[in-house]
Order: structure tokens, then sequence, then C-alpha cells
């Protein structure tokens, strides 16, 4: 069996084990369209979520859920796409979050920003641990793509919290690349940014959300090259 | 701690009010039986055995005596663990609102579990807030308990965002065992068996340890001082193992809490489950 087959193998058995986890999640369901413009020209996506929320005692609560998007750039024959399947718990101070995905796009920051890249399977991670008004918490990435190469990506990010008028987030990254990262969120969800500097490349994402309307503003700035969407949830 | 379980064992061996009748019977027969015996003795038999059956008599009578006083103290006793326990219900009794900060101790074996707690509670509006101060995994956790509305809000810093839930949903036990409108109900002891191990004056201040026998075959070891008669430490024993340690520190009893305070919550996003 060529390299390429064993990945195909690996690739269906990840979307079969996602869809298993998440079978009993179809309790809320929320579907967007995304229209913007990039470097790529212009952008039109698609994007569903299902999650299932039970609540573990006074202290805590499990999600599970599907989330994914679908999308086409003016300028690139290949649609994009992204679907995963997770599961987060939070139980007093301490949560973590497991997600399993297949795409051919970056893992979406924030929202949704496109940026094609070869189709992989992969694993997001991450474990909080807060105490009171501060915290830390470790998230790591791995993602295997599914060409010749069968190329092996992964990150490891430890990271500290504060919340204060928001949450505030700082970590460094180590992996496959290196690099330091800043992130915030609005105690009301409306505005929230993130900046990473990879391996000398300096990102920024920030999305704004407006209140009591189904409408979402983001505009993203990497490798060099501008995004920017608006999302109309529904 | 050790005085307390010192007590407690000490007071357990002896039940006064059974144990207490059955000896005063037992004396009282002994006396009876042991004088007609006597007589019967003296009268059917004829030994050369000289029995002098007036020691005993008289001791019984001595012992009598002293039961006789036992039970008459006891009395008086429990007329005042019946005053004490009124005392305290009458305090609670017109309480509409109450803050005090409250120490949980949990004892599992050989290690304490403890949950640091400033406790709102407004009767009349059938409102409760909790915001844990310990332990560190609980730390800044706030939830509020709404009772009109039969739901919970919970502030978890670890997502940053209040949990609003059905209080049906958060568990059917807990549910059934909360009552806010009628929490000060939980300080009156008078349904139950109550008696005074403990009566210790300093300053003028009395400081009470009662002991109740709840339901369940509970017992707890109630401390309270006669200044507030608010309790300040319940000790609860189940089948003579202690289970835990409830601490009342800074109560303040109807501060006229409004319902912004009692309702008191970081403005972040909330998610209705």
């Amino acid at each position: 069996m060529r390299i390429l087959d064993k990945i195909i193998v690996v690739f269906f058995s990840v979307v079969v084990v996602a869809f298993t986890l998440i079978a009993p999640a179809m309790a809320f369901e929320a579907e967007d369209i995304l229209y913007g413009y990039g470097y790529q020209g212009w952008l039109a996506g698609l994007g569903i979520s299902q999650e299932n929320v039970k609540p573990l005692g006074f202290f805590g609560y499990e999600k599970t859920g599907i989330d994914g998007f679908v999308g086409q750039n003016e300028n690139d024959d290949q649609i994009s796409s992204w679907i995963g399947g997770h599961k987060q718990v939070f139980v007093g101070n301490y949560g973590y979050t497991l997600e399993l995905f297949v795409a051919n796009t970056d893992r979406p920051i924030l929202s949704t920003f496109v940026n094609s890249l070869d189709p992989h399977i992969g694993a997001y991670g991450e474990f909080n641990r807060m105490y009171g008004d501060f915290g830390h918490g470790l998230s790591g990435t791995a993602q295997l793509f599914v060409n010749e190469e069968g190329q092996f990506e992964y990150c490891i990010s430890p990271y500290v919290q504060f919340n204060r008028q928001g949450v505030w987030r700082f970590s460094a990254s180590m992996g496959t690349v290196f690099g330091l990262g800043m992130s915030y969120l609005e105690p009301m969800e409306v505005l929230k940014f993130d900046v990473t500097l990879l391996d000398e490349s300096l990102s920024f994402h920030v999305l704004l959300s407006v209140p009591e309307k189904p409408v979402t503003f983001g505009a993203g700035w990497t490798q060099e090259r501008l995004q920017s969407f608006v999302r109309y949830t529904f | 701690m050790s005085e307390i379980k010192g007590y407690y064992f000490m007071h357990n061996k002896f039940k006064p009010s059974i144990l207490t009748i059955v000896l005063i019977c037992f004396f009282v027969l002994c006396g009876m039986l042991g004088s007609t015996l006597a007589n019967e003795s003296s009268k059917s038999l004829d030994l050369n055995i000289n029995l002098d059956l007036k020691f005993p008599a008289d001791r019984s009578k001595d012992n009598f005596m002293e039961k006789y006083d036992e039970v008459i103290n006891e009395i008086a006793i429990s007329e005042e663990a019946n005053e004490v326990v009124d005392q305290i219900r009458d305090v609670f009794l017109e309480v509409k609102d109450a803050k005090m900060d409250v120490l949980i101790t949990e004892i599992k074996g050989q290690r304490n579990e403890e949950v640091h707690l400033e406790l709102l509670v407004g009767v009349e509006q059938k409102l409760a807030r909790l915001e844990f101060k310990a332990p560190s995994a609980l730390r800044g956790n706030i939830m509020v308990l709404n009772q009109e509305k039969m739901e919970t809000k919970m502030f978890q810093p670890v997502v940053n965002k209040i949990r609003v839930q059905a209080l049906e949903d958060v568990s059917k036990e807990a549910l059934s065992a909360l009552n806010v409108a009628q929490i000060t109900s939980y300080f009156d002891f008078s349904q139950y068996e109550v008696d005074i191990l403990e009566e210790v004056k300093v300053d003028n201040v009395h400081d009470y340890l009662l002991r109740v026998y709840a339901s369940d075959g509970q017992t707890w070891l109630v401390r309270v001082k006669n200044d507030s008669w608010v309790p300040y430490e319940i000790a609860v024993y189940e089948k003579e193992v202690a289970m835990g340690i409830v601490n009342f520190h800074n109560v303040v009893l109807n501060p006229e809490l409004s319902v912004e305070e009692l309702q008191r919550l970081p403005k972040v996003k909330e998610e209705r489950i």
C-alpha cells in the first residue's frame, strides 16, 4: 500500500470517528454565509455548526459539536473547506478541548480566514486552568498532510491568561514553527483580536460582532496578504 | 476538634433519658426486692448465714438520690437547651436577608477539603448569591440562584462567561434540598432533640455547645454565643464519624441587600443551556 493510500485510509477513519463522536450533538444548529475580499479576489462561503451542551452538576458543562465551512475564491479553482468535531469540558476552573478536523485550508483563527493548503487531517487540544482572574494552559495542534510527502506539522503553545476587562492571553509557540502570540477577547465577545509572530512573520486578525445582530465583520493580515469579510448568521 | 470529639464520645456513652429511667427502675426494684427477699429469707430459712442486707439497701437509697438529682439536673439542662434553641429560632424568624462568610470543611479520612464562600441570601427576593474564594479550583466562580425563576446563573472565569441554567437541570437532589425562601429554617433546631454539652462564660458572653440529634442518623454539634444567637460552627457527625464542619463568620442579618447586590455578576456574555 502506497503512503498516499495509507493516508487516505487514515483520513476517512478520522472522519468516521469524528462523526461518531458528534452524532448525539444535534440539539442546536446555526448556519452562516460569508462574503469577503482578499488577495485571491472575492470570496463566498457557507458555514454550519451544531452543538450539544450537557450540564455536569453545579460547576460544569460539556459541549460536543461539529462545525465547518466551504468557500470559493474568485481566482482559485479549488474549493476551500474545513470540517471539525469538538468536545469541550469545563468544570470549576478547569477546562479542556479536543478537536479533530479535516481540511484543505488553515484552522480558522477567530473566524474564517481562507488560506489554501494541501488536504490534511489534524487534531487540536487545549488544557486550561484558572485561579480566579489569572491562569495558564497548554494548547497543541498536529496536522498530517495528505500528499506524497506525508508532511507532518505540530505546534505546542503554553500560555498565561488574565481576565481584566476581557480575556488576555499571551502564548509562546514551539514546534514546526516558533513564535509568540497575544489574543484579546472582550467581555461581551463583541471584539476579538489576535496577533502572532511566527518565524518572523507577523499575523493580525480582528473580529467585530454587532451586538444583538447576526452580523460579524472580520479582517486579517497574514504573510503580507489581507483578507476581510462580513458574515451573516441565521 | 479533638475537644468536640471528646465531648461527643463522652456524652454518647451515656444515653441520658432512657438509661436514667432504666437505672432508677433498677435501683427501686433492687431496693424493694432486696428488703422482701431479706424478710422472706429470714422467715423460711434457718441458716447460720448472717446476711447484712441493710448496707445494700442504704447504698441503693444513696444511688437513688444520686440519680434523682441527676434527673432533676438534666431536666433543668433540657429547659435551658430549649431556651437556647428558641432564641436561635427567634433570631432567624424575622430575617429578611443575610450576608455571611461560610467555611465548609469536609473530612475525608486523613485529609480535609475546605470550601470558602461568601453567601448573600434574600429570603423575600428568593435569591442567593455564592462567591467562591477557595479552593483554587473554584476561586472566582460566582453562582446566583433565583428560586422564583427557577434558574441558576454561574460565572466561570475559565470561559469568562455566565452560564444560565434551569434549576431542575442542575441537580434534582440539590433542588429538593434547597429552598431559598425558607433558608433560615435550617437554623430552627426545635424539631430535633437537643441538649447542651457545654456552657462557657467569657466576658459576660455565654458560649454554648449544643448536641442536635438530626434526621438520618446525623448528630450536629452546634456552637452559639448568646450575644447574637447566630450559630458560628456546626460539626456534622454520622454514626459517630465526623463528616464535616461548617463555620459562619462575619454574619450580618438584615443588611437590606438590594436585588442588584444579590444578582451581581461580572458583565460578560451569557450563555443559556
